[in-house]
């Protein structure tokens, strides 16, 4: 009895519950929603095996998120793994009125990993000629500063911190266009290249860049709060100097802050910085913080001129 | 530290581990937010503090526990309730994070078929077990620590203060009931609380703690509150980030085997103690058949009963009670 009890045992454990053939599943690389009329649409990019085999755009929708990845799977009579996630895209509509559903749908399913890149898209559309969208992201973020990658995790931590987030924007024919900086779900504002750029040397992300005509290699940007003003250090590593970068950064810096700080947003994300520095201070100006903050703001300029650069190479 | 001490920390850890993940991280998040990693430290220095005196009070000497129907009838209930309460979290992690696919009534029913085998072989063959157990249980958490502290970013947990101080109080009081409770099961060991063998529960103690409180500063330190308060399982989540060189990834099923080992030995001690009070009020002659019985019993009990953290607390802490009132110490 006991031995045939044992065998019974050892047939449940043989670990192959989940175990599902790999052709039958559908590895899901790129997942756009939309939705529309109070359907949720959704277009996917799986990975394939066969390499030659033509890239497709599955598409597929229902009354829930839910709905919709599960008519995908009756559709492809495959099961829909989302554990390989490298890029969702959000229409404007969706961040606007469902954001919520997207988040508890990801959060819910415990396949979902949410290590992958979140953007902003124009429609479904931008799937059909995009075969590998978060690579040009990443591209664009590393060589022009003009947008700037987030991850699904930063993005959810910034919106329950009610902190501005800011997502990519990707249009039609694999074009990357900005970030896109959402407030509150309702209140999104578009970046134009220079002022991502800005955002981007505050944010101390810029690996390289030109910022108007000025090839930029380098920068370091450093925070220090001292009775009640931010003192912000850049240094910046360029091969032109035209002697007069340094003024043109700091005015476009302050000019760009104060413009949204008339529409209450703080853009360069300071009020968390300064609540990170100083605590007390942050909760006596809690209500009026963005209106109480002194920007002081010094750009060093370090110069490699060509010469500099022949220099180093010997 | 000898292989008797041994067993016994392993105990510690591994109960006090099962604990904190029974409560949760986000139960004490939601509680005193970012001063979740404080309150762990203040609750810790105090409940060793409480240790010390009761270890000093009592060096020398033997726990018995005493014979009292209408205490022993309580600590049953309030067994019954906090082993269905470990089966239930129990299945549904495991259902959640490995087997998603499988039926949490099915999990429940081998993970009630292998307690029954194990209780049966009797108090020595768990704590036999229990050193293995420990020692991939270290190994686990000492990778994880290793692997995932380039990742740990400090800002997430600054402020460290962050909330009103009855708040982080009341997180402590959590933690100290955490802290406390493994030590209800000290009189199974049936040992004399000899100076060499406190001085080695008092060294297992602050390990178990030091752990403790390093792993919660990695998973704040890695999700930030918002993450770790809004995620099922954060614990588990931070498993998800552990790389290495792109060659080791997508181990977090592995790593959370973990949490599986201690809720495990949690169970079967709990269950050992539940079946040896009965044992002590009745002539049970056929043990296998008892125990299946009372394992049938847990699993019924499962679906009628529904117990919250906040529940589960009050019963861990009325069991604390009972131990005071029926453990004597007796001098030789």
């Amino acid at each position: 009895m006991r031995k045939l009890l044992i065998i019974v045992l050892l047939v449940f454990v043989t670990g192959c519950v989940n175990y599902v053939e790999l052709s039958d599943i559908e590895v899901i690389e790129n997942l756009a929603i939309d939705y529309e009329d109070k359907m949720y649409k959704i277009a996917v990019t799986t990975v394939s095996k066969d390499k030659e085999k033509e890239y497709k755009v599955k598409k597929a929708q229902g009354n829930t998120l839910n709905n919709a990845i599960q008519n995908l799977k009756m559709k492809e009579n495959k099961k829909i793994y989302i554990a390989h996630l490298n890029l969702l895209l959000l229409t404007e509509d969706v961040v606007e009125s469902n954001l919520d559903d997207v988040i508890k749908f990801f959060l819910n399913n415990s396949e979902s990993r949410n290590d992958f890149d979140i953007a902003i898209t124009e429609g479904l559309d931008v799937l059909d000629d995009a075969k590998d969208i978060k690579n040009t992201i990443k591209i664009i973020e590393e060589d022009l500063a003009t947008t700037k990658s987030i991850l699904f995790e930063e993005f959810l931590s910034d919106i329950l911190d009610e902190n501005p987030t800011y997502l990519p924007v990707v249009l039609t024919n694999n074009k990357i266009d900005g970030i896109m900086v959402i407030k509150t779900f309702k209140d999104m504002i578009s970046l134009k290249e220079e002022e991502c750029i800005l955002y981007n040397f505050m944010d101390n992300s810029i690996k390289q860049t030109t910022f108007r005509e000025i090839p930029v290699l380098s920068s370091m940007t450093s925070y220090n709060f001292k009775d009640g003003t931010l003192n912000i250090d850049i240094n910046l590593t360029t091969s032109v100097n035209d002697g007069k970068i340094e003024k043109k950064l700091e005015e476009a810096i302050k000019e760009m802050f104060n413009k949204y700080k008339k529409k209450n947003i703080d853009i360069f994300n300071i009020g968390n910085k300064i609540c990170n520095k100083n605590t007390n201070y942050c909760k006596k100006h809690q209500e009026s913080l963005l209106k109480d903050i002194k920007l002081f703001i010094d750009v060093k300029l370090e110069n490699k001129t060509v010469n500099d650069m022949e220099v180093n190479l010997k | 530290m000898n292989w008797k001490d041994l067993k016994l920390n392993s105990v510690i850890f591994l109960i006090t581990n099962a604990l904190f993940f029974l409560i949760g991280i986000g139960t004490f998040s939601k509680i005193s937010l970012k001063s979740t990693v404080i309150s762990i430290l203040i609750s810790s220095c105090f409940s060793y503090f409480l240790l010390s005196l009761y270890l000093k009070k009592n060096e020398d000497c033997k726990l018995i526990q005493k014979n009292s129907i209408f205490i022993d009838t309580i600590k049953c209930v309030l067994l019954l309730i906090l082993l269905n309460y470990t089966l239930n979290k129990t299945s549904a992690f495991i259902t959640y994070n490995v087997v998603n696919s499988l039926s949490i009534y099915l999990v429940s029913t081998f993970f009630l078929i292998i307690s029954v085998f194990i209780v049966k072989k009797g108090f020595p063959t768990i704590t036999k077990s229990l050193f293995l157990y420990l020692l991939l249980d270290i190994f686990l958490i000492v990778i994880t620590f290793v692997l995932l502290f380039p990742k740990m970013n400090f800002n997430n947990i600054l402020p460290i203060i962050d909330t009103k101080y009855e708040n982080i109080g009341l997180s402590s009081l959590i933690y100290l009931c955490v802290s406390l409770t493994p030590f209800i099961y000290l009189p199974l060991f049936k040992e004399k609380l000899s100076q060499k063998r406190c001085k080695s529960i008092r060294k297992g103690f602050l390990t178990t703690h030091a752990f403790i409180f390093f792993y919660t500063l990695v998973v704040f330190s890695i999700l930030g509150i918002n993450l770790v308060n809004i995620y099922p399982y954060p614990e588990v989540a931070i498993f998800k980030k552990v790389s290495f060189l792109n060659i080791i990834d997508r181990v977090e099923s592995i790593f959370s085997i973990s949490y599986f080992l201690s809720l495990f030995i949690f169970f079967i001690i709990s269950f050992y103690e539940l079946f040896n009070i009965i044992k002590k009020y009745f002539n049970i002659k056929k043990e296998t058949k008892s125990l299946i019985l009372l394992a049938f019993l847990i699993f019924v009990s499962n679906e009628i009963l529904e117990i919250s953290v906040s529940g589960f607390l009050i019963v861990l802490s009325l069991l604390f009670i009972c131990f005071f009132i029926t453990t004597k110490s007796q001098r030789n």
